[in-house]
């Protein structure tokens, strides 16, 4: 039978005091405990411990975090907003470039329903938005602020 | 209201059906918050910044799996963020515990040195001990909440009761000046 050491047995016999199959059989393990009284002995003391702390139990908290957070998460979603129209803003200013290019490159007259065009991609973007251009807007903040 | 339904309803930017899901598990995250970082002060700040985290996070959360173990991954990484930022070892005296419950089964000197040899241990320990004997989980759980195979749970298993046990010798040997009994 292959000698194991004290170290190995020790770990082993902490798996099966939680009711787990460590590095060693069942029967090597115990071969060993009955050869070996220091390994028993602190197997022994390991299980008293392990029984210590299985008999402690976590303190309740009652701390409510709710107000802080709702708070927090009031204060941030200007930012998200903001961002959300970052990206709107993107595609339509490439839109409206795109245009100004086919206004300049177009070599006939293009009419004035096209030239409406930009006008309409501004409203529309508004409207997505959510936003009147021509309300003074009280809840601007400086980023950072 | 069901997680579910709250999750939804959040996904949809009701903020107040967070409210069902903070006031449903703040009792549980800041225990376990306190287990990692071992003082109530800073759980509580992490706890809350984990929920922040969680409500922004939302929109990737597989709604097939139960949100708490999910939610413990973001409060774990945030109580991991605390304790490095603040780098400072707790040593200040106990008065009252913060992370066991007194109770009639162990006299209250007794829960007293484990609470501070608890504290004096590496975060990695104190969680990996708390979760094992305060929550109960099983190999099977600690291997998943703290995402490492099995026989990595035996083998810190293994070390971080050796180093607590070493510690408790360390304190009952001192005569725990630090430690005030009630």
């Amino acid at each position: 039978m292959k000698t194991v050491n004290c170290e190995t047995v020790r770990m082993a016999s902490s798996a099966a005091l939680d009711g787990h199959r460590g590095a060693l059989e069942a029967d090597q393990l115990e071969d060993h405990l009955n050869q070996c009284a220091d390994c028993r002995s602190e197997t022994e003391r390991l299980g008293e411990f392990m029984r210590l702390l299985d008999s402690q139990k976590r303190r309740a908290s009652t701390d409510q975090l709710w107000s802080g957070i709702e708070a927090r998460l009031a204060a941030e979603q200007p930012e998200a907003k903001t961002s959300r129209d970052h990206k709107l803003l993107a595609p339509v200013g490439v839109v409206l470039l795109a245009y100004k290019l086919f206004e300049q490159l177009a070599a006939r007259n293009i009419g004035l329903h096209t030239k409406v065009v930009p006008l309409l991609l501004v409203i529309a973007l508004f409207a997505l938005v959510k936003e009147n251009p021509f309300k003074i807007n009280t809840e601007l903040r400086v980023k950072g602020e | 209201m069901d997680d579910g339904s709250a999750i939804l309803a959040c996904r949809a930017g009701d903020r107040q059906a967070f409210r069902h899901l903070v006031e449903r598990y703040q009792a549980q995250a800041i225990g376990h918050a306190i287990g990692i970082l071992g003082n109530r002060e800073d759980a509580r700040d992490a706890v809350q910044d984990a929920f922040i985290d969680a409500f922004q996070a939302l929109k990737r959360f597989d709604a097939s799996r139960s949100f708490y173990p999910w939610f413990y991954v973001i409060l774990r990484n945030r109580c991991y963020k605390s304790a490095s930022a603040r780098s400072r070892e707790n040593t200040k005296s106990i008065e009252e515990t913060e992370i066991l419950e007194p109770s009639a089964r162990t006299s209250y000197e007794e829960v007293l040195l484990l609470e501070w040899a608890l504290r004096r241990l590496a975060l990695e320990d104190r969680e990996i001990i708390t979760l094992k004997h305060l929550d109960g989980l099983s190999y099977e759980e600690l291997s998943e909440r703290l995402g490492i195979p099995a026989g990595t749970v035996m083998s810190r298993l293994f070390h971080a009761r050796r180093r607590l046990r070493e510690q408790l010798t360390r304190t009952v040997v001192n005569s725990q000046p630090e430690v005030k009994a009630q």
